[in-house]
């Protein structure tokens, strides 16, 4: 989709209703990109979110049934086998695709590393790319932790190669997609992602290639919420920018009524 | 007498999968996690499972709470915002334009807190709040109302208004940004920037 890029300012004034949950989808996936590269913005929307959770102390104060508190201690008590998170090296929490596309995502930033030493002279630049991807790399990985449902992607009736994936959700707006088997594309096509609503229009939700491993991890931000998707596509598109809606050739997908609660 | 832990402490027994932690961080925040996920959804049993969710994902990933973003309860209290209008929408998908009536103000405002209770560790930032919404203009309440507690993004909210989405916008802006001045004034800000 070729959106226009928010500026600070823009971006700026939109925050408090991004924090709501209250804007469009085109909206709200701008600012997603502008908060990715906007420490100034992320902080902004950190504060806006405390606020939103001191709002909710503003309500009719009702004792819940008094049944709920055994409820509640009773099934957490029946979890009780579960290790100790402390215990568990994190990366453990990871199915195996998972752990490979973060240790991907840990092999390009020490790539870009020495990048970084190599070319002094462009040493600004890559800096912004470290930050963007460490980034990435720490909301990928929180999202992965957070993820309350996820659903399974498979290929596309007819294609050639076997594409499993798996669509992590977390609450709200964020996912990580994890997929497995996709085709080197041409050079100058890239891979869409596509949110499908309930009246079967879509909404780009940004654009990737793979790599000769075929695997791709990407984070996706939701525009609106996740209740407002009936489905998830991909799609080939001619890059770098990916098309205003699909053109090319479905290659994966999932139902989001597939949904299958629990997380990593 | 010994001292009451604090939130942090419970959240450390958390960790080591105390069971007594768990309960006790229950008495503390259940009643607030309870009301506002009734006060959303209209509905005991469904309100009875936001708070059963809420807490069974805190025992079960204590460390999604991150202390250095602020105190534990206002961010429990967005972990249940947002869990009951996402099953305030999921619900209600099929069934919009349920909208609701755009008059209805019922944030609890000019109320004053019904009483001290020592229980509820909400009683005085509650107090605070509803102070600074008092401050808000009527129509400034209004979106912060539609939005927060029912979920409409502010293209719903200029149909059900019958105004302008750009009139709805700078309300949005306005009032958010001026409850924040506000609770900065008041040094509620400070407490959890």
């Amino acid at each position: 989709m070729d959106r226009r890029r928010l500026t600070h300012e823009l971006a700026s004034e939109e925050l408090p209703a991004y924090a709501l949950g209250a804007l469009d989808a085109d909206e709200s996936a701008g600012l997603a990109e502008h908060l990715a590269e906007c420490p100034l913005c992320q902080a902004d929307l950190h504060r806006f979110d405390a606020l939103l959770g001191l709002l909710g102390t503003a309500v009719p104060q009702e004792s819940p049934p008094p049944g709920l508190r055994e409820r509640v201690l009773a099934r957490a008590a029946s979890e009780a086998h579960v290790a100790p998170i402390a215990d568990r090296p994190a990366l453990r929490l990871l199915p195996r695709w998972a752990r490979a596309a973060l240790a991907a995502a840990a092999a390009l930033v020490l790539i870009l590393a020495g990048t970084v030493a190599l070319l002094l002279y462009n040493q600004w630049q890559i800096r912004q790319e470290l930050d963007a991807l460490r980034a990435e790399q720490r909301e990928m990985a929180s999202i992965l932790a957070q993820s309350a449902w996820w659903a399974p992607v498979t290929a596309e009736a007819g294609q050639g190669q076997p594409v499993v994936g798996r669509l992590y959700l977390q609450e709200g707006q964020a996912g990580v997609l994890v997929i497995d088997g996709l085709a080197p594309l041409a050079p100058g096509q890239v891979y869409q992602v596509w949110l499908i609503r309930p009246d079967n229009t879509r909404v780009s939700a940004g654009v990737f290639t793979v790599d000769a491993s075929q695997r791709a991890t990407l984070v996706i931000h939701a525009p609106g919420t996740w209740s407002a998707y009936q489905g998830m596509g991909i799609t080939v598109e001619p890059g770098p920018a990916g098309s205003p809606g699909p053109t090319g050739p479905r290659v994966a997908g999932c139902s989001l009524a597939d949904w299958q609660p629990g997380g990593l | 007498m010994a001292r009451e832990p604090s939130d942090q402490e419970l959240m450390a027994g958390l960790q080591q999968r105390d069971h007594q932690a768990l309960a006790l961080l229950y008495d503390r925040y259940a009643r607030s996690v309870y009301s506002l996920a009734l006060h959303i959804l209209r509905d005991q049993a469904a309100a009875e499972d936001v708070t059963q969710e809420v807490f069974l994902q805190l025992w079960r990933q204590p460390e999604r709470y991150v202390q250095e973003r602020g105190p534990l309860g206002p961010w429990l209290l967005r972990v249940t915002r947002n869990r009951a209008i996402d099953l305030l929408r999921r619900s209600s998908r099929e069934r919009r334009p349920a909208h609701p009536d755009a008059r209805a103000a019922d944030l609890h405002i000019p109320d004053p807190s019904p009483g001290p209770d020592e229980h509820a560790w909400s009683a005085t930032l509650a107090t605070r709040v509803q102070a600074a919404l008092g401050e808000l203009s009527d129509a400034q309440r209004q979106v912060i109302e539609l939005a927060y507690f029912r979920g409409l993004t502010q293209r719903e909210m200029a149909d059900v208004l019958g105004l302008p989405l750009g009139t709805v916008k700078t309300r949005v802006r306005t009032a958010l940004r001026r409850l924040a001045e506000i609770l900065m004034r008041d040094g509620v800000w400070t407490d959890v920037g």
